[in-house]
């Protein structure tokens, strides 16, 4: 990526406290606390919150779940790809699957599964739901667009199966995976605590979220809405970070 | 064993593009193979190095034998660097070592960790040399090899495969008669 591109993608500072100052004054003309909160009220609502041993019960009990749906939707999304293009059948049985659970309202999906299993465990299959479909689609696209004439280079220099994968298909496949993971990891987070709102599994975020509803405090709603935004930042950037390392230990010689 | 080209024909739907070639090339000698473009010198080394298919025709001692080659394009993997493209080739046995001072002999000292798409042209045409010499191999097959080289990376790379290559055998595609001639090669017109 070009310093430019980077630089055009970034988020400015003096754009963030612009939206915060605007926030603060609409916030301040209101003048209502259960409309709009002032974003120095919602901070400080959110590391009183962080102090205590609730919030970070409640952050685990989220992020253990909603992680583990992401982590269990990566493993099997790639091997359902790699199984689809070695064995093409496979591929169109996964097509309908696949289509309809993209095609499925989140809402459909939580109803359903209340009737199914515990709402404890909502939020790790609708991650896994949300993200399943997206690793699965970018990783076969990634190994269907693998350069052929390095295919053809393997097959002259007689390369073993793990050399094609390691230094061909897996170079081939990053930047799918990436993108995959990157537009995964954002959406299991809305997801996840959506189910957990409509579940309401009790000690999760999601819950915190209905009570907050419930009880009119909006101040709350924001700051666990910024704990959420956080959460889902920080995992997301940790796990790209990890995946960067692994993949360049891989591709290194 | 000499290698033995007998009637090959190729046909890409309604285009012959070979048809009934017979060659003879020498066993331990380098053979250049010269023709206009377009009269199918890129397909008849695409056969012999089993990318492709004859539709009729024979070749001989070939059998067993373990391939090299560099192709018209480079067929780097871009993301890697140039000692991870020339050590996916080599075998076991080969160190890293090895790999980095041939890549130094051929001017790429400083840049062999540097991912490929970083390097120049001309850069990434010495990493491919490297890359097939490098390779455990019994033929070697060069398609317009020196393509993209500047003239004294050209000699350096000509005098390079000469050495590393000795004694083996070799068959070049190009359409400089000059740089034919230089390697050494036995020369062979298709008409």
């Amino acid at each position: 990526m070009s310093s430019t591109t980077a630089d055009k993608k970034r988020i400015r500072l003096w754009a963030i406290f612009f939206w915060l100052a605007v926030w603060e004054m609409v916030a301040h003309l209101i003048g209502q606390e259960i409309l709009l909160v002032s974003p120095v009220v919602v901070l400080r609502r959110f590391l009183e919150l962080a102090a205590g041993i609730e919030f970070w019960k409640a952050a685990w009990f989220s992020f253990f779940r909603i992680a583990g749906g992401f982590l269990l939707a990566l493993l099997s999304g790639i091997l359902l790809a790699v199984a689809s293009t070695v064995f093409p059948p496979m591929r169109e049985l996964a097509k309908p699957l696949m289509v309809t659970i993209k095609s499925i309202p989140v809402a459909s999906f939580v109803i359903l599964l209340l009737i199914w299993i515990p709402s404890r465990n909502l939020s790790v299959v609708i991650s896994f739901l949300m993200v399943w479909p997206i690793i699965y689609t970018n990783i076969l696209q990634g190994i269907e667009n693998t350069d052929k004439q390095l295919l053809e280079m393997a097959q002259v220099f007689q390369l073993s199966a793990y050399r094609r994968i390691r230094y061909i298909y897996l170079s081939e496949v990053v930047p799918f995976f990436r993108t995959a993971c990157s537009v995964a990891l954002g959406l299991c987070w809305k997801a996840g605590v959506a189910a957990e709102v409509i579940g309401i599994p009790e000690g999760s975020i999601g819950e915190k979220l209905y009570e907050s509803k419930i009880y009119l405090e909006t101040t709350d709603l924001f700051a666990w809405t910024i704990a959420i935004i956080l959460l889902s930042v920080c995992f997301e950037k940790l796990f790209l970070w990890a995946a960067d390392r692994l993949l360049e230990r891989l591709t290194a010689g | 064993m000499d290698i033995y080209i007998e009637n090959l024909s190729k046909k890409y739907v309604d285009k012959q593009v070979l048809k009934d070639i017979t060659l003879w090339i020498k066993d331990k000698r380098i053979t250049a193979i010269m023709a206009p473009s377009g009269r199918g010198k890129t397909t008849l080394l695409r056969i012999m190095a089993g990318m492709e298919q004859a539709d009729s025709g024979s070749i001989r001692g070939m059998d067993g034998k373990k391939i090299s080659m560099v192709f018209q394009e480079d067929r780097l993997c871009q993301g890697l660097s140039a000692a991870v493209n020339v050590g996916m080739v080599c075998s076991k046995e080969t160190t890293r070592e090895e790999i980095l001072r041939e890549l130094e002999v051929v001017g790429l000292k400083g840049s062999e960790r540097q991912p490929v798409s970083s390097l120049s042209g001309g850069m990434r045409r010495r990493t491919a040399l490297v890359r097939a010499l490098m390779a455990s191999w019994d033929i070697l097959i060069l398609d317009e090899p020196f393509q993209g080289l500047d003239e004294k990376n050209k000699r350096n790379m000509m005098d390079y495969v000469r050495k590393k290559s000795e004694g083996k055998t070799v068959i070049l595609v190009t359409h400089d008669e000059a740089e034919a001639r230089y390697m050494g090669s036995e020369l062979i017109f298709l008409e």
